[in-house]
């Protein structure tokens, strides 16, 4: 081999693998997507838009809030920018809230109920009835006569085979404009519908259309929208700040208490060794849950609380397999050769045994941190995860996101490919590194 | 032997530790949402001894155990909590067992893979793999599963647990034991992979043996040292941790009577559950590390 | 003239049931035999698994839901109107002022053991259920009966209790005051009788391993968190108009896991629906929803700024828009109500509506500014609910909504069960989510909430004239004046003093395949299980 530290020479080891590489890429990029996110995304990941409920990746609607007021005197309540001057015209439709019900064919006869209220209702007039919500009849009702409850459905109002039918009568809807002229981010005339007003509230479902100084204002959710309407783009990388930091953190506490306290049960030995290791079986056994919920409850809920808690459970495995390599190594001839040199204990667990334990304790410290964060998706889905300031971690996402399989895929895919993607890539790479680090490999 | 001797005094500081950390967490074992006669919290207490000074709950606990009563369950109103463990642990054992058979044998040969096939793609793969089933939580395979195998294709079961109907065991062991699969199979390989470098090895493919030969005649039963090392905490996990996968699949396991008396702050069957889980673990640790002086020649001394 | 008192007569002695007790059963009966062609076996989701099923201890839905079928009260449910009818006496009269009633139990009644019931079992199981020792939470039940609660609370002897069997079938009870709704009260589980000597037989495993009872259907087998299965009883008194012969309750305690079993065909009937679901599950053909006699509020604490003053309590009230929630978060047909008690699909009550401008301006009379306006801020407000997906939903929907109306700041906090039922006992807290469902059909079981120190209370709210009021309301006899007074309450609750922020009634949500009949929809989600039969 050619010359260089061995160190250079694992990097370049790592550099020309090319899994390695790849596996580095995914780790960076998400990394530095999670860490951007605030800057990354127009949408606040906490604020819901509860009309759009959960929309497709790629939906895109006018950028407005869910209350919006124009009034003369004070500042546009609109969009998510703050508007300082111009001029901004709302296309609005004002109508009340549609009225749907369900059809249902039961034992041969109609069932007529209505949502708003889930009452059973005995006769529906159709006129104005569309079908929502089904695949293939989406359009008029179709029946002229009034239906009836506990009557048989008119022939052909259901096609054979089905059972159900969701209809919608919406009220007409009156468009209208609503004009306002800002100057130093205060509204300073207003018109609705061409006439001069001082004040106009619209609620968000029912703007169509937003134009600040002629441009359309539009928001795109490209990962699509959660069940309240938030962005699922935003959500999935703020989640991964609080993923991504519960994950280091807890590993880095865990592989430091871990290794040493290991490596100290196997160097001692005898009984301490076994007190040692005794104490880690009831650490074990201990019910983690109470635990945590005691923590949460005693402190509060706070983030470095979780790590601790977390990073308290995983260094009982980390220590247990330190323990067991320093075991095995310190039967081995350098060792004996060591202690009958008169070398003091710590250092030759400092210089020789942990060196040789490298490869294990970053091996399983890799996969610690899919660990970590998997424990952690795991109290989230019981409902005790991190949550900061209405922001969820991965694990609160893809329980939620579980939760919805087959009807919103989207909002279980953008968070547990996001996560599986970077734990995979972390393990490879931690994987890789072992391989290199290892010194017993560098032949 | 003397770790055998010692594991009594581990479960007895175990107890201790959970009877004080059950004290301390906030919570009401008795009544729920609708508040509660005085006088009828009163009788309760009084009935489930909880009335006593805390040293003499412990006490009167452990004088229990001793004679084999592990108290009344107070969220199951009196009833017997070795009755409620002789209930469920069978069922977990079972769920456990066929999670552990499935993770060992789809483990062991990921990583044989990985580790014969050492820096080709094939290792990535089997990494790449491997590293899947441990990213991916229980709670999404969990219904993925179901809803593919069960509700679209309708080949299997997609919940319930029934000793005459066998295909309902499948799914929630499959799901269980995907994380181990994942963890099994990193063990496996880098444990042979270590292994593979030793000097004895080197002799035998000196010798001219071949690579696979050399790999489940030689080096397999050394390499997988990690991986009994391992088999404490994966049965201990398994036989009660798996909360997720019992409550998806509706398996009338120890795991959600487990998570659940913590929440219900069922004193005895809290005590009674971690007992147990306790016993399994300590067993298991000694058992593991039996088995890891057996197969690690390195260890014995 | 004569004819006219003769039918009066007539009809009084048809109204006291002595004519046909069972006449109004007919109606809830399959109309020809289509039925006995299928197998009667049905299969649901009762949810959980029960903590017990012995009818004084039990405290749940789906603890009811078997024992209404285990067991039968003196009277039951019509499960259409919801109206207490004759089912172990066969019929009852009340004096003038309804402090003494007196049922006459059926002759034919039988418990499972082949033992005729009589009216000492229900002397023995009432005093049982008040027995301090027994545990019953919901004794309580009992205490219109004069003599119950002083021994409930050890303050009396059980012997005066006012339960007598005047002979093997006829049971005489007094009030200690009159009680409109003791009918009512009598149809509920707690009244329920049991066997005494199978009790003091087996002790607390007899409803495992010996359950005798007088219902419609017994026990057959119970997997714990797996099946408990029943059967028709083959000694009930109207054994033969029982169509279903098997129910097996599974436990699914899981949503997904229940959707999943009913898509599969394996359950008959799950009453519980996944919510982030909602919107696939209403295009089910098999889904139903109904009002159910239940409230989703919000405490205030009163005890601690801001929400010591009214007037905050009314800005919040006012500032919370609860068509929002219902429409984009519940999305099943939950109505919006500011009012406390829950009422039919059509009725309207008392309470203050969505309005921003009126909010702001309470926000204002207390020293507090509006949005965007100078002046004092409203303090932090910490919000607390315990761990749901839906409860987090529409706590983290109405936190932005109070934040745009009000300018309030609220904390988020997510507590875990024990902990948050903990905490609000405790007043540690600013807003808490809650939830009242009714215990019986009548609005004292939701007005007794507002009672200074009700253990249900929890606001610390506190006002002399409810409490003198709601006293009143409980012992008024004439219909007319305690209406007037229950809405004089309701008034105070939700339009005046405001401890509690209604937002919504509950529905019921449930999967109910097309061959089940007879389970009727009603407010209470209460289904008798000799209506229910299957056919295709």
């Amino acid at each position: 081999m050619t010359g260089g530290s061995p160190g250079i020479l694992a990097l370049r080891r790592l550099v020309g693998d090319r899994l390695a590489l790849a596996a580095f890429v995914v780790v960076t990029a998400i990394t530095a997507a999670c860490v951007a996110a605030p800057w990354m995304s127009p949408c606040p990941p906490d604020q819901g838009r509860v009309w759009l409920g959960a929309l497709p990746p790629g939906a895109s609607h006018p950028d407005v809030r869910e209350r919006n007021v124009l009034a003369v005197g004070m500042s546009p309540v609109l969009t998510v920018d703050r508007i300082e001057a111009g001029r901004i015209e709302v296309a609005v439709r004002r109508a009340a809230p549609p009225e749907d019900y369900l059809l249902q064919l039961r034992q041969g006869r109609l069932r007529i109920m209505r949502e708003a209220g889930a009452e059973q209702i005995p006769v529906l007039d159709p006129a104005g009835a569309e079908i929502v919500n089904h695949p293939l009849r989406r359009g008029p009702l179709g029946a002229s006569a009034a239906l009836r409850a506990g009557e048989p459905p008119p022939p052909g109002l259901f096609a054979p085979g089905e059972r159900v039918l969701q209809v919608r009568i919406a009220p007409p809807a009156v468009p209208g404009t609503v004009a306002a002229t800002v100057v130093g981010g205060l509204v300073t005339a207003l018109t609705v519908d061409g006439r001069p007003a001082t004040t106009a509230a619209m609620a968000g479902e029912n703007v169509d259309r937003v134009l600040v100084n002629g441009r359309e204002r539009i928001l795109v959710h490209p990962l699509g929208t959660d069940l309240q309407g938030r962005d699922m783009l935003a959500r999935v990388l703020h989640g991964g700040r609080i993923s991504l930091l519960v994950g280091i953190v807890a590993t880095l506490v865990s592989v430091v208490i871990g290794t040493l306290y290991g490596a100290a049960a196997a160097w001692l030995g005898g009984r301490a060794d076994r007190l040692m290791m005794g104490a880690v079986d009831v650490l074990y056994a201990l019910p983690f849950l109470l635990l945590v919920i005691l923590l949460l409850v005693l402190f509060g809920r706070s983030l470095l609380l979780l790590f601790a808690a977390l990073g308290a459970v995983q260094w009982l495995t980390q220590a247990r397999i330190v323990r067991a390599a320093v075991l095995s190594l310190t039967a081995r001839d350098f060792v004996t050769a060591a202690r009958a040199a008169g070398i003091p204990g710590s250092r030759i667990v400092v210089r020789h045994l942990l060196p040789n334990c490298t490869g294990v304790i970053i091996a399983y410290g890799a996969l610690t941190v899919p660990m970590v964060i998997m424990e952690e998706s795991f109290l989230a889905f019981i409902g005790l995860g991190v949550q900061a300031g209405g922001v969820d971690s991965w694990g609160g996402l893809i329980s939620a996101g579980a939760g919805t399989i087959g009807q919103a895929d989207w909002m279980l895919i953008a968070p547990a490919a996001t996560m599986v993607l970077l734990l995979t890539a972390l393990t490879v790479l931690g994987d890789r590194l072992r391989d290199v680090l290892d010194p017993r490999q560098s032949r | 032997m003397k770790r055998l001797l010692q594991a009594p005094l581990v479960i007895l500081v175990l107890l201790a530790t959970t009877f004080l950390l059950v004290q301390a967490v906030p919570g009401d074992p008795f009544g729920g949402e609708r508040a509660m006669d005085p006088q009828v919290r009163a009788a309760l207490v009084s009935h489930y001894g909880l009335d006593r000074s805390v040293p003499e709950q412990f006490l009167r606990y452990l004088a229990g155990v001793a004679t084999g009563d592990l108290g009344p369950s107070i969220a199951h109103k009196g009833r017997p909590v070795t009755e409620i463990i002789a209930e469920h642990l069978p069922k977990s054992a079972l769920l456990g067992g066929l999670a552990l058979l499935f993770a060992l044998s789809a483990g062991i040969i990921l990583g044989t893979i990985g580790a014969l096939a050492r820096r080709t793609p094939l290792d990535g793969a089997t990494l790449v793999v491997a590293v899947l089933c441990l990213s991916v939580p229980p709670f999404v395979v969990g219904p993925i599963l179901a809803l593919v195998l069960g509700i679209h294709w309708g080949w299997l079961p997609v919940a319930g647990w029934d000793t005459a109907r066998p295909a309902t065991f499948i799914l929630p062991a499959i799901t269980l034991g995907l994380p181990f699969v994942g963890r099994i199979a990193r063990l496996t390989r880098n444990g042979l992979h270590e292994v593979m470098d030793a000097d004895f090895i080197r002799t035998a493919r000196a010798k001219g043996a071949g690579e696979w030969r050399i790999a489940i005649r030689h080096a397999l039963p050394l390499g997988l040292v990690p991986v009994v090392g391992y088999l404490g905490p994966a049965i201990a996990y398994l036989l009660t941790g798996s909360l997720v996968v019992e409550r998806f699949f509706q398996v009338p396991g120890l795991g959600r009577e487990f998570v659940e008396s913590a929440t219900n702050r069922d004193i005895p069957l809290i005590l009674g559950t971690v007992l147990l889980y306790g016993v399994v673990i300590v067993v298991c640790n000694l058992l593991s590390d039996l088995a890891h002086g057996l197969v690690d020649p390195r260890v014995r001394r | 003239m004569i004819r006219a008192a003769v039918l009066a007569l007539l009809a009084g002695v048809l109204a006291a049931g002595e004519a046909d007790p069972d006449g109004w059963r007919a109606d809830l009966r399959p109309r020809d035999d289509a039925w006995k062609a299928v197998p009667q076996r049905f299969v649901f989701n009762n949810e959980s698994e029960p903590q017990s099923l012995d009818p004084a201890l039990m405290t749940g839905v789906l603890e009811s839901r078997l024992a209404m079928a285990l067991f039968e009260g003196l009277a039951m449910r019509d499960p259409r109107t919801l109206e207490p009818r004759p089912a172990a006496a066969r019929r009852w009269e009340s004096d003038a002022a309804g402090l003494v009633w007196t049922f006459h139990l059926r002759p034919e009644g039988r418990w499972s053991d082949g033992q005729p019931v009589i009216a000492q079992d229900f002397v023995l199981s009432w005093r049982r259920a008040l027995d301090p020792a027994t545990g019953s939470e919901y004794a309580g039940m009992l205490y219109p009966i004069r003599g119950a609660e002083a021994y409930h609370r050890g303050q009396g002897p059980a012997d005066a209790v006012a339960v007598r069997a005047v002979d093997q079938l006829t049971l005489r009870v007094e009030l200690h005051g009159p009680c409109p709704w003791f009918l009512d009260l009598v149809t509920f589980h707690t009244l329920y009788p049991v066997r005494t000597d199978v009790v003091a037989a087996h002790g607390a495993a007899w409803t495992r391993t010996a359950l005798v009872g007088n219902g419609p259907f017994t026990l057959a087998a119970w997997e714990p968190r797996s099946s408990i299965v029943l059967e028709r009883s083959a000694t009930y008194w109207d054994r033969e108009r029982v169509p279903l012969e098997r129910i097996t309750a599974r436990p699914v305690d899981d949503l997904e896991a229940a959707w999943s079993l009913f898509q599969a065909g394996e359950l008959h009937w799950t009453p519980a629906i996944p919510a982030a679901r909602i919107d696939d599950i209403k295009r089910h053909p098999d889904f139903i929803a109904t009002p159910y006699f239940g409230t989703y509020y919000f405490r205030f604490n009163c005890t601690r700024p801001p929400f010591d003053d009214a007037r905050i309590r009314r800005a919040f009230v006012r500032g919370t828009d609860r068509e929002r929630v219902t429409r984009f978060i519940t999305r099943s047909g939950e109505v919006p109500a500011p009012w406390f008690v829950p009422r039919g699909p059509q009725a309207r009550g008392p309470g203050l509506a969505f309005d921003v401008e009126a909010a702001r301006a309470e926000l204002a009379a207390a020293g507090y500014a509006a949005p965007g306006k100078p002046g004092r801020p409203l303090p932090p407000v910490v919000l607390l609910y315990n761990t749901s997906e839906n409860h987090k939903a529409i706590a983290e929907h109405l936190a932005q909504q109070w934040q745009e109306h009000l300018g309030a700041e609220i904390r988020l906090e997510n507590a875990e069960w024990k902990v948050y039922l903990d905490r609000m006992k405790n007043l540690d807290y600013g807003l808490a989510r809650s939830a009242w469902i009714g215990d019986y059909l009548d609005s004292n079981t939701f007005l007794e909430l507002g009672r200074t120190g009700d253990g249900n209370n929890r606001t610390g709210w506190s006002d002399p004239e409810y409490d003198r009021l709601l006293a009143a309301s409980q012992i008024e006899t004439d219909p007319e004046r305690r209406r007037t007074m229950l809405d004089r309450l309701e008034r105070i609750l939700v339009e005046e003093q405001c401890p509690v922020l209604p937002v919504y009634t509950y529905v019921n949500k449930a999967l109910v395949r097309e061959e089940v009949h007879g389970l009727h929809q009603n407010l209470l989600d209460h289904h008798p299980w000799q209506f229910i039969w299957l056919e295709p």
